[in-house]
């Protein structure tokens, strides 16, 4: 008997006709509403909710269950909703969202950025820094050095860091420029990507920190800030 | 000095895990703005290739940190905000949908096993898969708790380390003594010897992980720090569906502080009472898993990680008949195929002509 491997792929009419098939008991679906409803909850009640950053995400979820049958959780829903629109509004106006341009404006923004793919903020001719801006984050990167679980420099991770950094940094930047209603300059390009790249570092040592200390006090996030702000003074110095 | 890290030869040391959670979590909130977008697309006129070009960016993003050196603590990252995805798919197609995840991760798991199976029975080394079960205990078991896993995950929304340590305390051996499960070794064995068909093996596997997600939900024991089952030396001989009580090669400490009976006593009388789940992460888990357990719903549609786990966007529940945002949903799993396969062209070398012609310093 031959064994195809192939079987264990089948096909999208085949999953379907499984996925009909399958008799799933009502409790089911309620404990899965309860697990909603308490997350809901945390949403529409607590700090949790209150992010800039994932205010789309919670506002798309809460959307989903705004006409529930459920009226516990269509409450909660709207409760939520209504809680997320200011940190939309604010989501809008730091990604530009909030006076977006015409469709032909982001499509001549793309045509832009894409000429800035292979962008390398660190270039330099015979040691002249073309783009002396980026000198600082330079520094900084390079004295970074990536540990594994045992706290053993990694090579490899270290340079892949690099890499990933800048194309991540890059990436941010590109999906905040390509709303932008007005012409991109090298220069526009440069001081974002500078600014995300900042942001990012600063994200990665306070996560790192942050690891390090999982009782993290009140005053901690002022103690990391410091911290950040003399390392950085001391890097400029040298 | 006041930074801790500006020491040892005047280097910064970072772990791994926090530079994988900052790229997870910068690529999520490029994701976040194209929910956004796609929230107030009637405000660009047409939105098509807007969010075509920012899910090829991600996606050529995506693909370069997944392969590289710590692409797999990237990839964890990732899954841990998938579940949460999942989670608000399944209250859109149904919970048989999520049932449906079960299957494939269920699946996806057993698969090498099955593989291995399978040469072993051509070189003659043992008959059938129940035969090279029980031959391989260990590593029967080792498979079975990594399915049991991934299925409980994909039922649960819930982040695979998470899902580990937690089902490592409660015990694997009270799970794998279920009836559910003794069923799919049997549909397995069917499967592979050709009496079974595939869909009666992910209906069983199906079963089995909707019964460990109500488990999971409804038992409450991911809070419970006494029940501790971790010790149950069992193992389910697969042939004949009893337990074999002297085998010490199953996933957990072997100390035989109780016994299966006792578990499944455990077990029922924990799953009278239903309380709503809660979550004991303690402070340095909430650091990450947080912020990354924000509701993500189309978040498998830049990150699939296979075939078999895509899901259908098919109202099985109404019959075939799709809702309106079903309908949106299934259009953009209509377009997944041609976003998915659109090559990164990658851009080797900057065009220096270009950037001196067209970009003013």
């Amino acid at each position: 008997m031959a064994f195809d491997m192939n079987e264990f792929s089948p096909d999208m009419s085949e999953r379907q006709m499984i996925l009909a098939s399958l008799d799933v008991e009502e409790k089911y679906r309620e404990m899965l509403e309860q697990y909603v409803l308490q997350r809901m909850e945390m949403i529409a009640t607590t700090a949790y909710g209150e992010s800039v950053d994932f205010a789309p995400n919670f506002y798309s979820f809460a959307k989903n269950f705004e006409t529930s049958k459920n009226k516990t959780l269509a409450d909660l829903s709207q409760k939520a909703l209504k809680k997320i629109e200011p940190f939309l509004k604010k989501y809008d106006e730091e990604n530009g969202l909030d006076k977006l341009p015409e469709t032909e404006q982001i499509l001549d923004n793309f045509k832009v950025l894409e000429k800035y793919d292979s962008f390398d903020p660190f270039e330099n001719d015979n040691g002249e820094w073309i783009y002396p801006q980026f000198q600082k984050t330079c520094r900084i990167l390079q004295k970074i050095e990536i540990t594994d679980d045992n706290d053993k420099v990694d090579a490899q991770a270290t340079k892949d860091f690099w890499e990933s950094f800048v194309e991540t940094t890059k990436l941010k930047t590109y999906t905040y420029l390509m709303t932008s209603a007005e012409h991109i300059t090298l220069q526009t390009y440069c001081d974002r990507l500078q600014f995300e790249m900042d942001t990012g570092l600063i994200m990665i040592f306070t996560a790192d920190i942050a690891a390090k200390n999982a009782d993290l006090k009140r005053e901690t996030p002022e103690k990391i800030k410091q911290d950040i702000d003399e390392l950085f003074q001391k890097l400029e110095a040298e | 000095m006041a930074y801790e890290y500006v020491e040892k030869n005047g280097k910064i040391q970072l772990r791994q895990s926090s530079a994988a959670s900052f790229f997870a979590q910068a690529t999520q909130s490029c994701m976040s703005l194209e929910e956004r977008i796609d929230q107030i697309e009637d405000k660009i006129l047409d939105s098509n290739p807007v969010t075509k070009k920012i899910h090829e960016k991600i996606k050529a993003v995506d693909e370069k940190i997944s392969n590289m050196k710590y692409g797999n603590v990237y990839s964890k990252f990732k899954k841990m905000a998938q579940g949460m995805g999942r989670l608000l798919i399944a209250k859109e197609i149904g919970v048989a949908a999520v049932a449906g995840l079960c299957v494939y991760n269920f699946a996806r798991n057993m698969k090498p096993m099955f593989y291995d199976a399978e040469k072993a029975r051509q070189n003659y080394e043992c008959e059938d898969i129940s035969d090279y079960m029980v031959k391989n205990k260990s590593k029967s078991a080792r498979t079975i708790a990594k399915a049991t896993l991934g299925a409980v995950a994909a039922s649960c929304g819930l982040g695979d380390a998470y899902m580990a340590r937690e089902v490592a305390r409660t015990g694997v051996a009270s799970i794998v003594a279920w009836p559910e499960l003794k069923n799919i070794y049997k549909t397995a064995k069917d499967f592979v010897t050709q009496k079974a068909s595939w869909r009666d093996f992910t209906a069983a596997c199906a079963l089995f992980g909707t019964t460990v997600a109500a488990y999971a939900y409804g038992s409450g024991v991911w809070n419970t720090a006494d029940v501790d089952t971790a010790g149950v030396d069992t193992h389910t001989d697969v042939s004949g569906g009893h337990t074999d009580s002297s085998s010490t090669d199953v996933v957990g400490k072997a100390d035989g502080s109780a016994s299966l009976s006792d578990a499944k006593k455990k077990e029922k009388k924990e799953q009278v009472d239903i309380p709503a789940p809660t979550y004991d992460l303690n402070p340095s888990e909430k650091t990450i898993v947080m912020p990354l357990q924000s509701a993500i719903k189309k978040f498998e549609n830049y990150f699939p990680t296979d075939k078999e786990d895509t899901i259908d966007y098919e109202d099985v529940k109404n019959g075939g008949k799709k809702s309106p945002s079903l309908q949106s949903s299934i259009a953009q799993q209509t377009e997944l195929p041609t976003r998915r396969h659109v090559p990164y062209r990658t851009r080797k070398a900057f065009d220096a002509a270009v950037k001196k012609a067209q970009i003013s310093r």
